[in-house]
């Protein structure tokens, strides 16, 4: 290899980066030229020259700054999804949360049905006796209003009729 | 798919791939031990190909942004740092394309901003004249960075600040090893004839 050719491999031998061979024959090429050595040099200490740019730190509030984003640029469901994950934190216990979501809403219907029910019994009570044969007579209760105003024995006819009274 | 499924899981060594993978299952902790880890070096990253300090930490959140974004779809392709530089080169690249024209040098006083502006100040010592001199050194050899072609300034940043193998190189450019060699030695010769011109390099 002439000093040309050396001198394009120059950087590549100051990396490690040549073949075993390639490496060794730089090396003594190196030891008996000036010319390449100058030249292998300044490659050298140019190349640790820029070591002389010195890191920056990164901006203190960095991370806070970087979830404000992300928090900024979630979608509303997203949102919602992420307040539910924070108070439950483990995703195995959310079909047990809507399990007892459902449970709850139907034992309170049922709860609601079972206490207005002795409300439903006095009501019964309290009927009297006509009140209570229309009760059973349920066929009457859409004309219930009727029934409660009438005398009972003068006005039998129109119950009797009773059908007719629509077309009235 | 095998193969696929072959090449992932020879990534899953990888640490920083597992902490990867916690993220993609919603651990924000994960995302933070990732972040404390690169956020600095992927910030030096861009403050030295951008040159601008606000542009480069800017620009730092918009590469994690991408990475956070894309946890979901994450898949273990390659290192994590190299896939994280790539992104992080991409950014640049394109921050410098949608810049062209009025990109603002490091070696411009408005660089200085005023956290190192304050330490310098503070730092100055009884020699005003070294202090020029060293302030014009490191001038020069930022010039002499941000005059580099793009792909042998990102191989140089990566080489000589985030100590990456011509390998690693490689595959955060996505050209061969032999393409990185070309680069790494022509930078070195330019940087050499840039420096050898200015600063005494006995």
């Amino acid at each position: 290899m002439d000093c040309h050719e050396i001198k394009k491999l120059i950087p590549l031998y100051l990396d490690h980066e040549l073949s075993a061979a390639d490496y060794q024959q730089i090396e003594e090429h190196l030891l008996k030229c000036a010319d390449c050595r100058t030249e292998a040099r300044a490659i050298e200490k140019s190349w640790d020259l820029l070591g002389e740019i010195k890191a920056v730190e990164p901006d203190p509030n960095y991370m806070a700054r970087f979830w404000q984003s992300v928090d900024a640029q979630m979608p509303w469901y997203a949102k919602i999804y992420k307040n539910v994950q924070t108070v439950f934190p483990q995703r195995r216990w959310v079909p047990a949360l809507a399990g007892a979501v459902i449970v709850v809403l139907i034992s309170t219907i049922a709860t609601v049905q079972y206490l207005q029910k002795p409300h439903a019994v006095a009501v019964l009570t309290e009927l009297d006796e006509a009140e209570m044969e229309m009760v059973a007579n349920i066929d009457l209760a859409e004309h219930y209003e009727v029934i409660h105003e009438l005398d009972f024995f003068s006005d039998f006819e129109i119950i009797e009729n009773l059908s007719g009274l629509e077309t009235l | 798919m095998r193969f696929r499924k072959q090449k992932e899981t020879a990534y899953l060594a990888d640490p920083d791939v597992k902490c990867m993978l916690e993220v993609k299952k919603g651990d924000r902790d994960a995302f933070e031990i990732l972040m404390r880890k690169y956020y600095p070096r992927i910030l030096n990253f861009a403050y030295r190909f951008l040159g601008n300090r606000q542009l480069a930490e800017d620009l730092t959140q918009d590469v994690f942004m991408k990475v956070y974004k894309s946890a979901r779809r994450y898949r273990p392709r390659s290192k994590f740092h190299t896939w994280l530089y790539t992104i992080a080169k991409n950014s640049c690249l394109n921050e410098v394309r949608r810049n062209r024209g009025q990109m603002v040098s490091l070696d411009e006083p408005i660089m200085s901003d005023e956290h190192v502006l304050k330490k310098e100040i503070s730092d100055r010592h009884a020699d005003p004249a070294g202090e020029f001199l060293q302030k014009e050194k490191k001038a020069l050899i930022r010039t002499a960075i941000n005059d580099l072609p793009k792909n042998q300034r990102i191989a140089v940043i990566l080489r000589r600040y985030e100590s990456f193998s011509y390998a690693e190189i490689a595959a955060t450019l996505n050209v061969t090893d032999k393409a990185v060699k070309s680069l790494l030695s022509r930078a070195k010769v330019n940087l050499k004839n840039k420096l050898a011109g200015t600063i005494d390099l006995d």
